[in-house]
This record gives structure tokens, C-alpha cells and sequence, in this order.
């Protein structure tokens, strides 16, 4: 019970955006989980009879163009997309975090050479990755789960590799080794901390980026594959029907817009929180 | 400076023939055999005749060696010939080069766009730091972030081609074709450039070159053009390299909803059609082109920033 | 003293100033600089002297202002004037120079270019004109190689040659005021004595008042006519130089002249002022100084020190002393 309270206390504290985007995040987490209890419809039954229809009766949004309700196909299509990329971000934290950390601790030339190899990787759209792995080894969850981490574990390895320099120059903490304090102490105790603020920011800002690359390739046709669907397959699949059904495009392309959006905001509110947090550090020292 | 071009020139070269070699196995990971796939894509599978094949992969040196095979493969990319597409049966290097031209005047029509809305908004931003102006700059720019560009694509064309019909749908062919693809493009840039604009000038705001200027008479209008914006400019030309590196392919869902010949296009086709010399050929061009981008932003850095003496070591 | 019609270069009337609106952080300053007078502004760091420093060209950095009192340049009103008018005023009737001067270079734009800046402004030169008089500016400062150096950036030069640099661009257009924030402070003592030396010589050559801020006594007596002793925001003396170092009145003077006595002989005891200069966010009742005063009267609870501020007490020709303590 207490640690709730501290975490609501800690969250009242954050900034208004990051409350909105926890609430608008959170709404749409809870209604991409309970998918099957709230949709009415099965999202892939057709009903030809009721093509195009507009909203109305039972079908919320009205439905799509082979008659499928488009509430239900809006809640399922976005667990494929949602779940690629928070999957692929928790990996490349994960991996990113590690290699950097080890490299800004070890130096030299292993350094060296994983930072070269993270200038060339850094401004290579992660798209083009996973187009080019489509092409060897098949569209599917797991290529884009691939693809995506291949180049999406860079940026952390250089902020994580940028604490760890930053952190190892501190004062205390050759302060604390000169206490006689053990390596692991002072990792749990200051490496620690001092890291999770920034890079949770990180990797809150990066989720929408990897949404809408995930959308696009699923818009493309080369992403998720039939029967399953998502927003950017829905956005594909609508764009014939887009003046008869303005609705079919908008309403995957605001699902994805608010999803992303709200967890940018999630993002930069922790980027305030890691900032003052900082300074606020940096003052009493 | 010579030695830093020279190191980067080695580092060009290098990762270069890494590159090539993962693209040379490709075919290999991918378990295609070039043969099979160049006479599949002239003749329907049925029809797919085992000694046509043989002599194919005779003609094409595909029985020898595989090491052997690559050596011979890198001589000829190095001279610039990266083989025929197996669909159209053109040269790989002509094709690029010429989607490479379309894709960087669409990329840098985007980004010069941004650029040109970003420096003033991110400055303005700076100046009104905390204050509402700043919030809702950042706000716009992170819903910049958040629009799907083959969402916003389908909405532009709906509107300004087929509703109003002001401008073309699709298609490459001028001006007026480059306008809605480039609105689309520069968003997301635009974003990061009005941020990164912001963090440099608020640090240029507070740093003691303007105070001293402006106590020669300067305002502060004229203080931040005579001496901020040339330092202010210079994180945000780092990232502008980053973008046209990354738009020189990865522009693929607009270049294929606007039906425009460039980079990403010709990749998107050739995944869907397995055409295996023209991703070998693009996947080195790409990787090419982001090297020698990033060491020029470097070399452009030095000339604006003085302090900074161009060196491979210090970054 | 001052005849009418003749008016001061730089007249200080009540200045208050605070952040925001509630902490003050000067208050109640009075400052009169004649033609071709230097005055020496003298302060522990904390009293508030580069904030006065600022105000006097209305160059506070937000949320610092001015919330009291008028400063005239020349006879032209600084506080609450047109921006277009400050900017009119500024590097050319009066011009500053500062305490770190490599920061205060552009690092980006060449030396010559932010010299002639002035003249490019108020005198309407042309590029090459501004150019060409900065390369003399910056010779009769004594940098060697003038025209290769006007060529060179920031980051090339040392401190001693920066702030030759901002003293030439600070009087490319002939003001009438400089003000010297803390010139020599961050300069080693050798190159010290050098930009004293070229201020000397400047001000002998133009007509020039010069306000020269800092906290170090032993440039005062070389530089200064008159000093004005600043403590926690507020002036405590102020006098002709000989008189304020001879025969100091106020009690915190006369801890500081112990002070850099102390230093300069190198020897004994370090004597050092009990306690430190307070915080700009509390305020202090009655004289700032009564809590580390020596003064046998401020021990006293039921006095004055502790309950009102000391008015001006003239105790000699231009000596004025804002003490309980001092008699007329």
C-alpha cells in the first residue's frame, strides 16, 4: 500500500503531459488487453450486407469494406503493432543499455570499434533494415522483431555508454570507491539510479517511431499477414473506400496517432523529471 | 584535415567490403538461387527447365567457389558494375544512380523545408522559454512525430488532388509534384529540428558573446542574427545529415504512395520481387552515401564551428 | 562641486533592484561619475556589484529588474527608455568590458568583425571601413600583428589578448563611459598590470570616466579618484581614494583594507571578517552589516544598528559614510 502511494505521489508530481499521456496510455492499453470482452463483434466476420455501413445499432464505428465491424478490428489491429513495438524496445534497451554501459567501462579499442559500428548503424532507417530482411528470410513477427532491434539498440548503447563515462568521472563515486565500497554497491546504488531516468525517457520517446515503421510496413503488405490485421494493414486496406468511408482512414491513423502520441508524452515528461532531477543533483554537490 | 578525409576514406573502404561481403551472402541466407530466380521471373514457374538452369549457373560463375566468387564480385563493384536487375534486366548501378538522384531531390526539397520553418520556430521557442509559445511548439512538434505519414499522405492527396484538385496525385514529373510528398516528408524533420534548435539557442541565449554584443548596441533580435544563429545552427546541421542520410531510402512508404521512381521504391520493388542484385547493389549505395554525408556534415562543422580542428580522435 | 551644466556622465539615483518583485538584491544605490573620473565600485563577490554593473545599461538577465530609482547616461535616461534608444546608447556613448573576456568573443566570427561591430552600428562604416579602423583599434591596444589577429577567432587568442579585444571593440566608437566589470580577474598578475596600464592609457587619451568594478583594493588605490565600498547590495562609503585608504570610516572598509593588507605583506595572521556576506534572499533589518560588525555598538541589542538603516553621514569633503557609528 505504501509503495502505491509513492508512486501515485511521485506521479502527481511529474509534469501535466506526463499525466495526460499515462491516462490516454493507459486507456489504451486496458482496451487493447480487454479486446475480446469489449468488442462486440468478431473482427473477422464478414457480413457483406452491411458494407460501408456508417456507425450505428451495435457496430460502434460502423464497418469496413467486406462488412467487419471496425471497433473490433481498431482493438485487435493494435495489438500487433503495439506489441512489435514495445517487444522490440525492451530488447534494444536491453541490449543497447548493456553493450554501452560495458563499452564506456571497458574503453580502448573494443569502444572504439562498437562505437564505429553504431555511427554507420544510427542513420540507417530501421525500415530499409526490415525490407531487406523480408527479402531473406520472410515477412512475420519475429523478422520485424529482428529488424527493428538490429539498429533500434544504438541510441542506448550511446546514452548508456555516456552515463556510464559521465557517472565513472563523478566525485563520489571515486569517493565511494575510496570508502572501500564494493563495485556492485555502488552500481545498485549510483550507476543505477543516476541511468534509469534518462534512458526510460529514451525509451519512451522512441515507442511511436517504431508504431507508425511497424504500421508501415504492414501497410505495405509486408508486415503482419492475413488473416490478422493492423492500423496500418486497416489504413491499406481503406484507401479505396476512403471517399465513400472517410471513417475506415481515420480511424486507424488517429488510433495510431494517439497511441504514438501519448506515449511521447509519457516520454517527455520523464525527460523533465530526468532534467530537474539532475540539476537539482548537480546543485546540492 | 587530410588525415581525418584519409581515415574516413579507410573507414568508407572498409566498411564498404564488410557491407559487400553481407550482401554477397545474401542470396546464400536466403537460400535463393539466383539462377532459378532469374528464369523465374522471365517464364512461369511450370515451365522452369533444370537445364536452363544448369547452364545459367554456369554462364553466371555460380559453380565456382564461393570465396572465389566473391572476390571476383567485389572487383566489379568496386569499378562500379553491380549487375543486372533480375526483373528488368538493366543495369543495377544505372538504376540506382538514378533513384538515388530522385530520392535526394525529394529528401532535400523535405528537409530544407524544415529546416527553413524549424530555425526561426525553435528560436522563437528559445527566446519564450517555459512561456506558452514554447509549450505549444512542443507540443505541435511531438504530434509532427506521431502522424503515420501513409495516413497523412492518403488524407493530403484526398484533399488537395482529388477534392480541390489542386495538385497531382502521384507521380515524378516537376514541381508540382514534389509539393505534396515534401509536405508529407518534412514533418517528422521538422520536429526534430524545431527541438534541437530550441536546446541550441536556449543554450546561445544565456551565453556571454550576446550580452557582450549587446552592450556594442546590438538588440536582441540583432544579437541572435549576427551571433547566435551561426552557433546555434550547428547541432542542428548534425542531425539534418543524419535525416538526409535516412531519407535516401528510407522515404520508402511516401515514395511508394506517390508512385516516385527513388531509392525507396526501388528497394520496396525489389523485396517484392526478390530481386536480388538490385538489394546488393542499394544496401552498399545506402550504406555508401550515409558515410560520405556524415564525414562532409563533419568537414561543414568545422568550417562554421572554428574551435572545432576537423580530427578523426576528438568528437 | 559640479558646476550647473555640467552634466555627470553617469548619474545613479535610488536604484533598486530585485528578482522578480519580491528579493531585493541592491537597494538604494547612489552613483555620479564626472567627466574623466574613475570610480572604483569595490565589493566582495555577492554584494551585488556586477548586478549594478548591468542595470547601469539595462542588460539585466531576467528575472533580475530594476524595480526603483533612474540611471542617466550623459544626461539621457537608461531606466524604462525605448529599446531603440538604449541600443543607441549602448557600445556607443558608453561601452563594457567584462570579467571572462574569451566568453564574451563570439567563438564563431572573427575577431576584427566584433571589434568594428560598434562602429558598423553607430557610425554607419561600411564592412571594410570598420574592418580596417578595428585593425588600428586593436593595434594602439597593442596587440602585435594586428591585421593577421583581426582575422583570427576567439579560441586563439589568450586571456590577456581577449580582453585587449574587448577593450578595443568596447571603445571603437569613443564613448564617454566605460564600465569595467572585474577586468583583470581572471588575467594572470602580469598580464594584470598590462590591461591596467593600457585602461591608464586610454583614459588619458580620450576624455574617458571610467566605472571600475572589482574586489581587489590594491588595483583601486593605482586606478581609482574615488571609491564607493558596496556590501550586500547596498553602498556603505564612499570617498576620494586617498581618504577612503588612509582613514576608512566604515567598519566593513576597514576589515576589507585589513584584509588585503594582510595579503599583499603575506605574513601573520590571516585576518578575515567574522562570518559571510549574507545571501541576497534574507533581509537584513536595520544596518546590512550589524550581524558581523566589529563595532562595540552593534553588540548592543537596543541599538540603532540593529533596528534602522544608517543614513548618509558626510564626515569629510566627498566622504560619505552610511554608519551609526560615524560622526560628522
Amino acid at each position: 500500500m505504501t509503495f502505491l502511494t509513492r508512486i501515485v505521489r511521485w506521479t502527481m508530481r511529474q509534469h501535466w503531459t506526463f499525466i495526460a499521456g499515462l491516462l490516454c496510455g493507459t486507456t489504451v492499453a486496458l482496451l487493447l488487453i480487454a479486446a475480446p470482452v469489449i468488442s462486440l463483434h468478431d473482427p473477422v466476420a464478414q457480413n457483406l450486407s452491411m458494407r460501408l455501413q456508417g456507425p450505428g445499432g451495435d457496430h460502434w464505428l460502423g464497418n469496413d469494406q467486406l462488412g467487419r465491424d471496425l471497433w473490433a478490428r481498431l482493438l485487435y489491429g493494435g495489438r500487433f503493432s503495439v506489441v512489435v513495438a514495445a517487444l522490440t524496445l525492451v530488447l534494444s534497451v536491453t541490449i543497447g543499455t548493456v553493450i554501452g554501459a560495458w563499452c564506456g567501462r571497458v574503453g580502448g579499442a573494443i569502444d572504439e570499434f562498437v562505437m564505429r559500428v553504431v555511427d554507420v548503424l544510427i542513420s540507417f532507417p530501421e525500415i530499409i533494415v526490415a525490407l531487406f530482411l523480408i527479402a531473406i528470410i520472410g515477412p512475420g513477427f519475429g523478422t520485424l522483431v529482428l529488424a527493428l532491434t538490429l539498429v533500434g539498440w544504438t541510441p542506448f548503447a550511446r546514452l548508456a555508454r555516456g552515463i556510464a563515462l559521465d557517472i565513472s568521472s563523478r566525485d563520489y563515486i571515486a569517493a565511494a570507491e575510496v570508502l572501500g565500497c564494493t563495485r556492485t554497491f555502488i552500481l545498485l546504488r549510483h550507476v543505477i539510479p543516476n541511468a534509469l531516468r534518462p534512458i526510460s525517457a529514451m525509451t519512451f520517446l522512441r515507442f511511436g517511431h517504431k508504431l507508425i515503421t511497424v504500421g508501415a510496413l504492414s501497410y505495405l503488405g509486408l508486415g503482419v499477414q492475413p488473416p490478422d490485421s493492423d492500423w496500418g494493414a486497416m489504413l491499406a486496406d481503406a484507401r479505396q473506400f476512403a471517399v465513400r468511408q472517410p471513417l475506415l482512414v481515420f480511424a486507424p491513423g488517429i488510433a495510431i496517432m494517439v497511441t504514438a502520441l501519448s506515449v511521447t508524452l509519457m516520454g517527455q515528461g520523464l525527460e523533465i523529471d530526468a532534467d530537474r532531477s539532475r540539476r537539482l543533483r548537480a546543485g546540492q554537490s | 584535415m587530410e588525415r581525418f578525409l584519409l581515415k574516413r576514406a579507410i573507414v568508407l573502404v572498409v566498411t564498404l567490403t564488410l557491407v559487400s561481403f553481407l550482401a554477397f551472402l545474401v542470396p546464400w541466407i536466403g537460400d535463393t538461387d539466383p539462377a532459378r530466380a532469374i528464369i523465374r521471373s522471365r517464364v512461369a514457374d511450370l515451365a522452369m527447365d533444370s537445364a536452363a538452369v544448369e547452364a545459367l549457373r554456369i554462364k553466371l560463375g555460380l559453380d565456382q567457389p564461393l570465396l572465389h566468387q566473391f572476390f571476383t564480385w567485389l572487383g566489379r563493384v568496386f569499378q562500379g558494375d553491380l549487375g543486372l536487375s533480375f526483373t528488368s534486366r538493366l543495369p543495377v548501378a544505372d538504376q540506382i544512380l538514378r533513384a538515388i538522384g530522385v530520392s535526394a531531390t525529394l529528401a532535400l526539397s523535405a528537409l530544407f523545408l524544415a529546416l527553413a520553418i524549424a530555425l526561426p520556430v525553435g528560436t522563437l521557442a528559445a527566446v519564450h522559454q517555459g512561456r506558452r509559445f514554447d509549450g505549444i511548439v512542443t507540443f505541435i512538434a511531438q504530434g509532427f512525430v506521431s502522424i503515420p505519414e501513409y495516413w497523412l499522405a492518403p488524407v493530403l492527396v484526398l484533399l488537395f488532388a482529388v477534392e480541390l484538385g489542386w495538385l497531382p496525385s502521384a507521380g515524378w514529373s516537376g514541381f508540382e509534384t514534389l509539393i505534396l510528398p515534401a509536405a508529407v516528408l518534412c514533418l517528422r524533420p521538422l520536429a526534430y529540428f524545431s527541438q534541437v534548435m530550441r536546446a541550441s539557442m536556449i543554450d546561445v541565449l544565456h551565453a556571454n558573446y550576446i550580452l557582450a554584443a549587446r552592450s556594442r548596441g546590438l538588440g536582441l533580435a540583432g544579437a541572435l542574427v549576427r551571433h547566435g544563429l551561426r552557433n546555434g545552427i550547428q547541432p542542428v546541421l548534425t542531425v539534418f545529415a543524419l535525416w538526409l542520410a535516412g531519407l535516401l531510402g528510407g522515404s520508402v512508404v511516401v515514395e511508394v504512395i506517390f508512385a516516385i521512381p527513388g531509392m525507396g521504391r526501388l528497394i520496396y520493388s525489389a523485396v517484392i520481387n526478390n530481386d536480388m542484385p538490385m538489394l546488393q547493389g542499394s544496401i552498399i549505395c545506402i550504406v555508401g552515401l550515409a558515410i560520405v554525408i556524415n564525414t562532409t556534415a563533419d568537414v561543414l562543422y568545422g568550417v562554421l564551428n572554428p574551435t572545432v580542428t576537423v580530427s578523426g580522435d576528438a568528437r | 562641486m559640479i558646476s550647473p551644466g555640467d552634466t555627470p556622465c553617469l548619474k545613479v539615483e535610488n536604484l533598486d533592484i530585485s528578482i522578480g518583485d519580491a528579493v531585493a538584491v541592491a537597494r538604494g544605490i547612489n552613483l555620479e561619475i564626472r567627466r574623466g573620473e574613475t570610480v572604483a565600485l569595490v565589493g566582495e563577490s555577492g554584494s551585488g556589484k556586477t548586478v549594478t554593473a548591468l542595470s547601469l545599461i539595462d542588460l539585466l538577465p531576467p528575472p533580475l529588474k530594476v524595480t526603483r530609482g533612474s540611471v542617466s547616461i550623459c544626461g539621457q535616461k537608461i531606466t524604462r527608455a525605448a529599446p531603440d534608444a538604449l541600443n543607441r546608447i549602448r557600445g556607443n556613448r558608453v561601452g563594457m568590458i567584462f570579467q571572462q573576456p574569451s566568453s564574451m568573443l563570439d567563438p564563431s566570427c572573427r575577431v576584427g568583425r566584433q571589434v568594428g561591430e560598434a562602429l558598423r552600428l553607430h557610425r554607419r562604416a561600411s564592412r571594410g571601413e570598420a574592418f580596417e579602423r578595428a585593425v588600428e583599434l586593436l593595434r594602439e591596444v597593442g596587440i602585435p600583428e594586428a591585421d593577421r589577429r583581426a582575422r583570427s577567432f576567439a579560441h586563439q587568442l589568450s586571456g590577456g589578448m581577449a580582453q585587449r579585444v574587448m577593450i578595443a571593440a568596447a571603445l571603437s566608437s569613443d564613448p564617454d563611459l566605460l564600465i569595467a566589470d572585474e577586468p583583470t580577474t581572471a588575467l594572470d598578475v602580469t598580464v594584470q598590470a598590462q590591461i591596467l596600464g593600457l585602461l591608464e592609457k586610454e583614459k588619458k587619451q580620450r576624455t574617458l570616466s571610467i566605472l571600475l568594478i572589482t574586489h581587489d583594493l590594491s588595483i583601486v588605490s593605482a586606478m581609482a579618484d574615488r571609491v564607493v565600498v558596496m556590501y550586500a547590495g547596498g553602498i556603505v562609503e564612499e570617498g576620494p581614494v586617498a581618504t577612503i585608504m588612509r582613514a576608512p570610516q566604515h567598519p566593513y572598509t576597514k576589515a576589507l583594507i585589513d584584509c588585503s593588507l594582510m595579503r599583499t605583506a603575506g605574513g601573520g595572521d590571516l585576518e578575515s571578517i567574522p562570518g559571510t556576506i549574507p545571501p541576497p534572499t534574507r533581509s537584513i533589518p536595520g544596518c546590512r552589516f550589524h550581524p558581523r560588525c566589529p563595532h562595540a555598538l552593534a553588540r548592543r541589542q537596543e541599538s540603532a544598528c540593529a533596528r534602522e538603516e544608517p543614513a548618509a553621514t558626510r564626515t569629510a569633503a566627498g566622504h560619505l559614510v552610511h554608519c551609526w557609528a560615524a560622526e560628522p
